[in-house]
């Protein structure tokens, strides 16, 4: 309560204003008492001064009390007043309540009931008046709240757009690969640093990226971009996943702090070669149900100045599955971390060699029943296609790069098929041929693919060599060589030529199907094979 | 790059082809100093080789007969790289020996 309670007595009768302030100074705590000895005096003061309690006589020369309280409940609408009525005036004390007085006080006064009742008022005008001063502070709260709520919003959805842009929109189709990925924020509102990444590199290769940079906002959607950009840029370089990182290690301030798993998949040969600063172990599953973490790291990048990456490598075998993920997925604060990773695990060896989507979507779900989103999370899976020992099929860009690829998947092709030695290398060389005239003649200054479909059974291995381009007519001396090399080693060689781009089809018959005329001639050479060579187009 | 008995001998590893036989062409034509009467070129290292590989060793070739210099090829004549010469009748342009000191010894025989 406030130390001063001001209480405004009005009347006409200069005795009462005398005896009356002495009367409430003693009976009520800290009272100040004015007077007035007419309404309009009073309607003065009131107007200056927020009373907590008018006191005014009912009957007073010009301005009577209830005109006088009906202007107080005009102006000062929170004000109670009390009216003091004549002895018997119950009409009187009738109206003044439903004027809306607070009480009526009749003559002769009795001073108790007086004071207490004038005391009741104050209390309750005090209340008010404290009441309707939190309600304020509420609302200044209030106020304050919804403007630094804005405020955040507006932050959160430009580091949510930052990070959403930064995230591939779909994943890039590479022949004999799925890919699944998935990103799931904490929570709607918290947009962390986690980032994932796939793309081509030179040579048929595959560079496959799952980055946490540690916090929350705009800053970390930044830094992620920064990292994600140098990335792609250094790994286009040709550099290898160690040298990668630690090109990145020099970007990152020591304040900051990120992980980065990053792989270089070389479909041709199996193989994926990859750097670890500091990230979760990526889960390999083979297709006969044995899964593993890829042990093997440095420290994240950031704090730890100096590092130095290792390049660690590993089979990726036809049918197998390989999972990148960030902490999100196997850390929560109920789960021990060990357990998380087996379950994992399971989850992986359990999917078989199911359809990576679905796989991706139930342990999507999984970490949402068990893991609650208590940090967001990353996810990219890969299933290497399983072997077709009847079919190959490759596309790669018409640059000479491309060439070890063709070479290395041909290879593994025909000896995973079991073909014979000899006719393997026959048949990769004149392969080769058609696609070294491919690179050097079919685009000229343009860019453009170079396409090998291969097919065998028993008898016959089938090769075509095609390619979108329109050829350059022959230049320099050696330019028939190729084509007179693949017409020594296949059977039949077809050259079809339109304005849609070049077709060589070749047939070569194994070993093994030959008569006996040529199983004599092996060896030697195959001169003495019948041979046919057809031209077509131009 | 090796020197045997005043020769030079040049051992190609690994694959040619289009992506490299241009930097093999240069480091070749590096190595082999004007002064020889002679040098051999090794391909029992070679695992792959196609035309321009063929390519690539006639003009070494034709540039070494130019200057008066004496070419001799070693490749093993059951391996797949030989057929491939074979094929491209290398043979009539260059002599090939199944091993280095055959190569070596032709060369020393015929500069004394």
């Amino acid at each position: 309560m406030p130390a001063e309670t001001r209480i405004l007595i009005v009347d006409d009768d200069p005795a009462l204003l005398q005896a009356l302030p002495e009367t409430l100074r003693l009976r009520i705590d800290g009272a100040v008492v004015d007077t007035a000895d007419s309404a309009a005096a009073a309607l003065e003061r009131i107007k200056a001064v927020d009373y907590d309690a008018v006191v005014t006589d009912i009957k007073m020369p010009g301005m009577d009390g209830l005109t006088l309280l009906k202007e107080i409940r005009s102006i000062r609408p929170e004000t109670p007043t009390l009216l003091i009525t004549g002895h018997g005036e119950h009409d009187l004390a009738v109206q003044a309540l439903r004027g809306g007085a607070y009480d009526f006080i009749a003559k002769p006064i009795e001073r108790d009931y007086f004071a207490a009742s004038l005391n009741r008022a104050i209390r309750t005008r005090q209340l008010k008046r404290e009441l309707d001063a939190q309600k304020s502070e509420l609302e200044e709260h209030a106020k304050q709240l919804e403007h630094a709520l804005r405020m955040y919003e507006r932050e959160h959805s430009i580091a949510e757009t930052l990070q959403r842009s930064l995230l591939p929109r779909r994943l890039p189709d590479i022949p004999g690969i799925t890919a699944a990925a998935r990103y799931l924020p904490a929570t709607p509102e918290a947009v962390g640093g986690d980032w994932y990444d796939m793309f081509s590199l030179p040579g048929g290769r595959v560079g496959l990226v799952m980055g946490d940079v540690a916090g929350r906002g705009i800053q970390v959607a930044s830094l992620m971009g920064q990292l994600r950009n140098a990335l792609r840029a250094y790994a286009g370089e040709g550099y290898s996943p160690s040298v990668v990182l630690s090109r990145l290690a020099t970007i990152i301030e020591p304040t900051e702090m990120a992980t980065v798993l990053f792989m270089v998949f070389d479909p041709s040969a199996w193989k994926i070669e990859y750097a670890n600063a500091g990230h979760p172990p990526p889960l390999v599953a083979t297709p006969d149900g044995h899964a593993s973490f890829l042990e093997g790291g440095s420290l994240p990048l950031g704090p730890a100045l100096n590092q130095t990456y290792r390049d660690l490598t590993t089979d990726l075998t036809p049918g197998s599955l390989l999972m990148l993920y960030t902490d999100g997925l196997v850390e929560d604060r109920r789960t021990d971390l060990n357990e998380s990773l087996q379950r994992l695990k399971d989850a992986v060896v359990r999917s078989g060699n199911g359809d990576v989507e679905q796989l991706a979507d139930r342990i999507v779900k999984e970490i949402r029943a068990t893991n609650a989103g208590s940090d967001d999370t990353a996810l990219l899976i890969l299933r290497i296609a399983e072997l077709d020992p009847s079919k190959f099929e490759l596309t790669l860009p018409a640059i000479p790069a491309s060439l070890p690829a063709i070479r290395h998947a041909l290879r593994r092709w025909m000896a995973d098929a079991r073909v014979e030695v000899d006719d393997a290398y026959e048949v990769l060389v004149a392969s080769c041929e058609a696609c070294t005239n491919v690179i050097e003649h079919a685009y000229g200054l343009a860019n453009g693919n170079v396409e090998v479909h291969a097919t065998m059974d028993k008898d016959v291995i089938g090769v075509i060599v095609r390619d979108h381009g329109t050829w350059t007519p022959t230049r320099g001396v050696h330019r028939g060589r190729g084509l007179h090399m693949i017409e020594a080693l296949m059977e039949d060689v077809e050259i079809r030529q339109t304005e849609l781009g070049t077709m060589v089809r070749m047939r070569y018959r194994r070993r093994g199907s030959r008569n006996d005329v040529d199983r004599a001639n092996q060896g030697a050479g195959s001169q003495g094979r019948p041979r046919r060579v057809t031209r077509r187009g131009n | 790059m090796q020197d045997l008995k005043g020769v030079p001998v040049a051992s190609l590893e690994g694959e040619i082809d289009i992506a490299n036989a241009t930097q093999i062409r240069a480091q070749l034509t590096a190595a082999v100093p004007n002064t020889a009467s002679g040098f051999v070129i090794d391909l029992t290292p070679t695992s792959y080789l196609d035309s321009r590989g063929v390519h690539l060793i006639l003009e070494i070739v034709e540039r070494a007969a130019r200057g008066q210099q004496h070419v001799r090829l070693v490749v093993p004549s059951d391996s797949h790289v030989y057929r491939i010469l074979h094929l491209s009748r290398v043979q009539d342009a260059v002599p090939i020996d199944p091993t280095v000191d055959d190569a070596v010894r032709a060369i020393t025989a015929a500069h004394p």
